[in-house]
């Protein structure tokens, strides 16, 4: 695989994390309770995967791809329904990331998209309240 | 694939595929084409083998403690559909052109021969499964770790699921 094509799926994970960063932000906003704790619990381990990927690909000699100043949210969140419905599309689509690295990745690399691929999907799970047989693969979502 | 869970093979079809290609490759017999498998079809025939054998555990415990199907049934389909998905990338077993030739099953290990125990306490058999489950979900992450690129989404996707089935199966 070129350094070219690793770097790449690098910055399309790391703007998966800020988009899922961005849209945390939101959805936090509007839950209480253990929903709230739960969505800070999650925007940390965000952020703290954002951060690894970073160092990564500076290690890499390349320069990070930044935040946008805001992202187009997968779903509304007007209410703590909502908010649990777009925390629950966020993962779904930062699972679905992770996957395409998975297969575009390889050796340790690899290893870390698999482990944000099964972070995502169990996040998900949670807020969804149940599981999907194939995580991160839309092309087989029913 | 739309619908792997209606559309994949049942769990004994599997096994006598499997069993056949076995035996067709122990005896050399020429009424099968044995397909030569490449590494990722080899991966998958053997991710695909350990599903079903957790599938069986789950067919176990629930006919056992007919209180969890609820719970169990839908995390036991998604170990179906799991097979289905890795099967469909394997060779069928070819017959030959010969009439005759409709290759028989019956020399493969039936699968009722190794139904799984289960504990008598519904608890303790479902934390049972919990652990299988977290077994399989890092055999799997191995085995994505392992192949090709399109092998290794899968595999890794297969993967994830069985982590979130590891967190919400609970007594």
């Amino acid at each position: 695989m070129s350094t070219g094509t690793t770097t790449r799926a690098l910055q399309s994970v790391l703007a998966g994390e800020h988009a899922t960063i961005y849209g945390y932000g939101v959805a936090g906003a509007r839950l209480t309770g253990a929903d709230r704790r739960r969505a800070l619990a999650a925007y940390d381990s965000h952020r703290r995967k954002r951060d690894e990927l970073v160092a990564l690909i500076v290690a890499r000699g390349d320069q990070p791809v930044a935040a946008a100043s805001s992202y187009t949210l997968p779903s509304a969140a007007t209410s703590a329904d909502d908010a649990v419905v777009l925390t629950t599309l966020l993962e779904e689509r930062l699972a679905a990331v992770w996957a395409d690295g998975v297969g575009t990745l390889s050796g340790s690399l690899r290893t870390l998209a698999i482990g944000g691929l099964r972070d995502a999907a169990v996040r998900a799970a949670v807020w969804r309240g149940g599981s999907v047989p194939f995580p991160g693969l839309p092309e087989r979502a029913r | 694939m739309t619908d792997a869970r209606g559309a994949g093979p049942s769990r004994r079809s599997v096994l006598a595929g499997t069993g056949l290609l076995l035996v067709a490759a122990c005896t050399g017999s020429p009424k099968v084409v044995v397909p030569r498998l490449t590494a990722d079809q080899r991966l998958a025939r053997r991710a695909a083998n350990q599903i079903t054998v957790l599938a069986a555990a789950y067919a176990a415990t629930i006919a056992a403690h007919p209180t969890t199907r609820t719970a169990l049934g839908p995390l036991a389909a998604e170990h179906e559909a799991h097979v289905a998905a890795l099967v469909a990338l394997l060779p069928a077993p070819t017959a030959s052109d010969s009439p005759s030739g409709s290759a028989s099953p019956s020399g493969s290990t039936s699968p009722s021969a190794s139904a799984p125990p289960v504990a008598s306490s519904p608890a303790e058999a479902v934390a049972a499964l919990a652990a299988a489950e977290r077994t399989a979900a890092g055999r799997r992450r191995g085995q994505a770790a392992r192949a090709g690129a399109e092998l290794a989404r899968l595999l890794a996707s297969i993967a994830a699921c069985e982590a979130v089935h590891a967190v919400l199966v609970k007594p």
